[in-house]
């Protein structure tokens, strides 16, 4: 990650529309620093050297790269790569050294543009028709890379050129080669920023980095830029890393493709460059792509579904599936009747090995914690009541909590360890895996049949889960999946399944508005409360108190009532709610500073392990909490807590003291990193966790039903 | 008329431009366009193309251009018969095969440019051809005859007392001399600036 982020220096190089590189290079046009060829002009700065354009003495155009960093590893993947021969791959000639030790790479010069000039004239996205020449042309140089062994690693507009309508990738020279052992050797990063796979920031380099990097140069042509953008290397990694690329600007037949192939996981990715471009001329020639559904996450179901129908002939039932009418094959039975027999494979092969049993508690483990939760809901009402009136006490039972919950948490979390360990042994007892697996490929053959023998063009249900490919293709080589653990699907219309609901704009506005009017009631009664039981002790503390936590509960639940029913992924919610954090802390600080308000902490309040962020104190002189105190609580308070769940309307209960408590102890927590006053920071918590899920529209249980248009929950 | 051509009168030159391309620049009023050959004399700009010797040629005449076909030659899709007024834009056709695209980018400088449309080029990879009247101008923006994305200002090639002259906004060196005003450039010579660099070879 380090390496990666010391690749800065061509950042900017490598933008359309940016492309600034200082004009500064080493040798003067007319030089002749290698035997027989004369300089006239620069061509460019790359990462890893000035090129040069040179006449040999007889007239021969050439490119000639001097090789500056990262000497060894550079020249031993152009040693490699001399005598590939291909037309879409620019040729290396040789490898020379000059008088003074230097060394050059003496390179087919190509005259076109590059693919970066090429998307500088379209701000808004290439015209589909060149989009795809470009894509032919580089899927089949880098297919005859990786045919070699080879990984190009620095796939990019700037190294992708069109010359005579012929497409030539250059910088094959920073290609490895790819063996076993040496796959995750290398850790140096190369590659500008934006084109990078997330996966070597681990310094892991298969073939999958390219798929990567054509992906995100197959959205950059399709919308004129690329999906992760930033100001910094930094923060453009952490997207690669962790952010899902918006394929709202895609050309909706196209989205699956780029799914797939901008996938986080190299596993999950289009395994290859081939079956990329296959799926983009698919899709662009309006072939019908099935949908694909990673098959684990189907099988999974499949298997649990089987499993809960003990007494069915699964193999039987499928058998007569198929042998029955071939033509319903087509339709809507078919992905069932496929998964069927899928599922009900792995069925009588998981029956096989009866010597293994699972006890009968261990199946009911999953009640364990409900259970405790259960005893848990009903003690805290009065311990948050007593909390709230009793400071003292308040506080005594916090740390015993904080305390207890550290406990808690690790002997959950060995429990859970202990738990996927031993249903990992019992899966290599039942050997499930192997034939899970040729049910996966079995599968997938037979979805492609299938598709094969209607021919017909209607768009495969969500449901179907097979491979796209051609039909002169073989069906992909089924994939080792180890068998999921299986989790028991939530007993109610719960938050621990994401639901997609369909809630209309008018719905969601009607309805943050009125919880928003609500809020404020809230909070005025929880302030006066507050200030009643004496723990808020003038106006002017309930002031700041009141309003900075009316701020902060508005700012939860308008991004969350946006986000509620849909799948945003949670790191982005975060990272939403550590902004909004940021902002309410701000506001706290400036109520704090416009009411004049000073907190009369004595030194107990302050008991955080650290007084100061960077080089930012957190409590100033007159032992008050600055701006960066506030900033970082809030942001803190914001970002760790799953606050979407406290307002979605089919949460659990309406008001979860569970949920309360979790909240004020995580205040807790944070005011025991950075110094925060103690009291301020639970109550705060507290209450905003209050307000939020009084105010937030609840949905009992059984009404849920009707709001899900259809769907059914187990 | 063609007869004067290919002289090595300085009429015709080269500027590699770092970072940017080699540009042929001719500053003849009239430029000659044709095929390879073999013998001494060959057109103004020789193209690797199936053309005649002279095939065509562009000439300049006060503000405007045209174009004289000796060999069978379109304009815009038409066929020239004799000559033809050139407009910004225009697309020349030369032997089905060779097609050109005339610009003239600046509406307060008479030169103008020749794009390669189809893959043909002279021998060495040029990147355009500019047809010098008075004026050349280097620079990032459209309206320059030499597109030089990067280039933070705009240099001015300049024709005085029959020599070719270069001045700028920006600091200009000459080598090691300081340009101030203008100064003329030969063979030869490198001009150096902040974020830039090009060389000027007469042919």
């Amino acid at each position: 990650m380090m390496n990666a982020l010391a690749e800065t220096t061509d950042l900017n190089h490598n933008r359309p529309g940016n492309g600034k590189a200082p004009m500064k290079f080493t040798f003067a046009p007319e030089s002749k620093p290698l035997d027989g060829f004369t300089i006239k002009r620069a061509i460019q700065r790359g990462a890893f050297g000035e090129v040069y354009y040179a006449l040999s003495d007889a007239g021969k155009e050439v490119a000639l790269k001097l090789v500056q960093q990262n000497m060894d590893v550079e020249l031993r993947g152009v040693s490699q790569c001399l005598n590939l021969k291909h037309p879409n791959l620019v040729t290396i000639f040789d490898l020379k050294t000059d008088s003074d030790g230097d060394h050059w790479v003496v390179m087919e010069y190509v005259a076109g543009r590059s693919l970066d000039q090429h998307l500088r004239d379209y701000p808004n996205g290439a015209p589909i028709e060149k989009t795809k020449e470009w894509m032919t042309g580089i899927a089949a140089g880098i297919a005859y890379l990786h045919d070699r062994g080879i990984v190009h690693r620095d796939l990019k507009p700037a190294n992708i050129y069109c010359e005579n309508d012929l497409i030539k990738i250059g910088d094959v020279g920073l290609s490895k080669y790819i063996s076993p052992s040496r796959r995750s050797a290398h850790t140096q990063s190369v590659g500008t920023v934006y084109y990078m796979a997330p996966e070597i920031a681990h310094g892991r380099y298969g073939r999958e980095v390219d798929v990567y990097s054509l992906a995100i140069m197959l959205y950059e042509m399709l919308t004129g830029h690329v999906p992760f953008e930033g100001e910094t290397t930094g923060e453009i990694l952490m997207k690669h890393l962790s952010v899902k690329p918006d394929l709202d600007p895609i050309p909706e037949a196209l989205r699956p493709v780029l799914a797939r192939a901008l996938e986080k996981d190299p596993q999950q990715r289009t395994s290859n460059v081939p079956q990329l471009e296959r799926e983009f001329h698919q899709a662009v020639s309006g072939q019908p792509i099935p949908k694909e559904i990673p098959a684990a996450a189907f099988v999974s179901r499949d298997v649990n579904q089987a499993a809960k129908q003990p007494g069915t002939d699964g193999w039987r039932k499928g058998k007569s599936c198929f042998k029955g009418k071939h033509a319903s094959w087509a339709k809507h039975s078919k992905p069932k009747c496929l998964r069927d027999v899928a599922g009900n494979l792995k069925q009588k092969v998981g029956d096989i090995p009866v010597n293994y049993q699972t006890p009968e508690w261990w199946k009911n483990k999953d009640n364990l914690p409900r259970r405790i939760g259960g005893w848990l809901r009903t003690a805290a009402p009065f311990l948050i009541v007593a909390a709230i009136f009793i400071p003292g006490l308040f506080f005594g039972l916090l740390r015993a909590v904080f305390v207890s919950g550290i406990f808690g948490a690790l002997a959950y979390g060995t429990f859970r360890i202990a738990q996927s360990g031993v249903n990992y042994i019992a899966s290599l007892f039942s050997n499930k895996s192997t034939v899970a697996a040729n049910a996966n490929g079995f599968l997938n053959a037979a979805g492609n049949a299938g598709a094969v023998a209607t021919g017909h063009n209607e768009t495969a249900t969500p449901e179907l889960a097979s491979k796209p490919s051609n039909v002169d293709v073989p069906p992909p080589t089924p994939k080792v999946v180890p068998p999921p653990v299986v989790r028991p699907v939530s007993r109610t219309v719960g938050l621990s399944t994401p639901i997609n609901r369909q809630i209309s704009l008018r719905t969601r506005v009607t309805e943050l508005s009125g919880s928003m009017v609500l809020a404020v009631f809230c909070t005025l009664i929880i302030t006066a409360g507050l200030l009643a039981a004496g723990i808020l002790t003038s106006a002017t503390a309930a002031g700041v108190f009141g309003l900075t936590a009316l701020i902060g509960s508005w700012a939860v639940m308008a991004p969350t009532k946006i986000w509620e029913g849909t799948t945003v992924d949670p790191f982005v919610k975060r990272l939403t709610l550590l902004g909004l954090g940021v902002v309410v802390g701000a506001c706290g600080f400036w109520l704090d500073q416009v009411l004049m308000f000073n907190f009369v902490g004595d030194q107990a309040s302050y008991q955080g392990a650290f007084h100061s962020f960077g080089p930012h104190m957190l409590v100033d002189a007159a032992r008050q909490p600055t701006l960066m105190a506030y900033v970082l609580f809030f942001g803190c308070l914001f970002f760790l807590r799953s606050w979407w769940r406290h307002t979605d309307s089919f949460r659990m209960r309406r008001l979860r003291v569970s949920s309360l408590a979790l909240t004020a102890l995580l205040g807790y927590v944070i005011s025991q990193v950075w110094s925060f006053p103690v009291e301020w920071a639970m109550t705060w918590a507290i209450t905003v966790s209050s307000i939020v899920q009084i105010s937030s529209v609840w949905i009992p249980q059984d009404e849920r039903s009707k709001y899900l248009g259809g769907q059914t929950h187990a | 008329m063609t007869d004067q051509a290919n002289q090595p009168d300085g009429s015709r030159s080269l500027l590699w431009i770092d970072g940017v391309g080699t540009y042929l620049v001719c500053t003849g009023d009239q430029v000659s366009i044709g095929g390879p050959t073999a013998e001494q004399r060959a057109a103004d700009i020789s193209l690797l193309a199936n053309l005649s010797r002279i095939h065509a040629t562009i000439c300049r005449r006060g503000d405007g251009y045209f174009i004289e076909a000796h060999s069978p030659t379109k304009v815009s899709g038409r066929d020239v018969i004799e000559r033809t007024d050139l407009n910004d834009g225009y697309e020349i056709g030369l032997s089905d095969t060779v097609r050109l695209r005339f610009r003239l980018p600046s509406v307060l400088s008479a030169s103008a440019r020749l794009e390669f449309l189809s893959v043909h080029r002279p021998g060495l990879s040029v990147d355009g051809i500019v047809l010098m009247g008075d004026t050349c101008l280097l620079g990032p923006g459209e309206t320059n005859h030499i597109l030089c994305h990067d280039w933070p200002d705009a240099v001015l090639l300049f024709r005085r007392d029959g020599q070719l002259w270069c001045k700028s906004r920006m600091d200009l060196f000459l080598g090691d001399r300081h340009i101030q005003d203008g100064s003329p450039i030969e063979n030869g010579d490198i001009i150096t600036g902040p974020e830039l660099r090009f060389r000027f070879e007469a042919i």
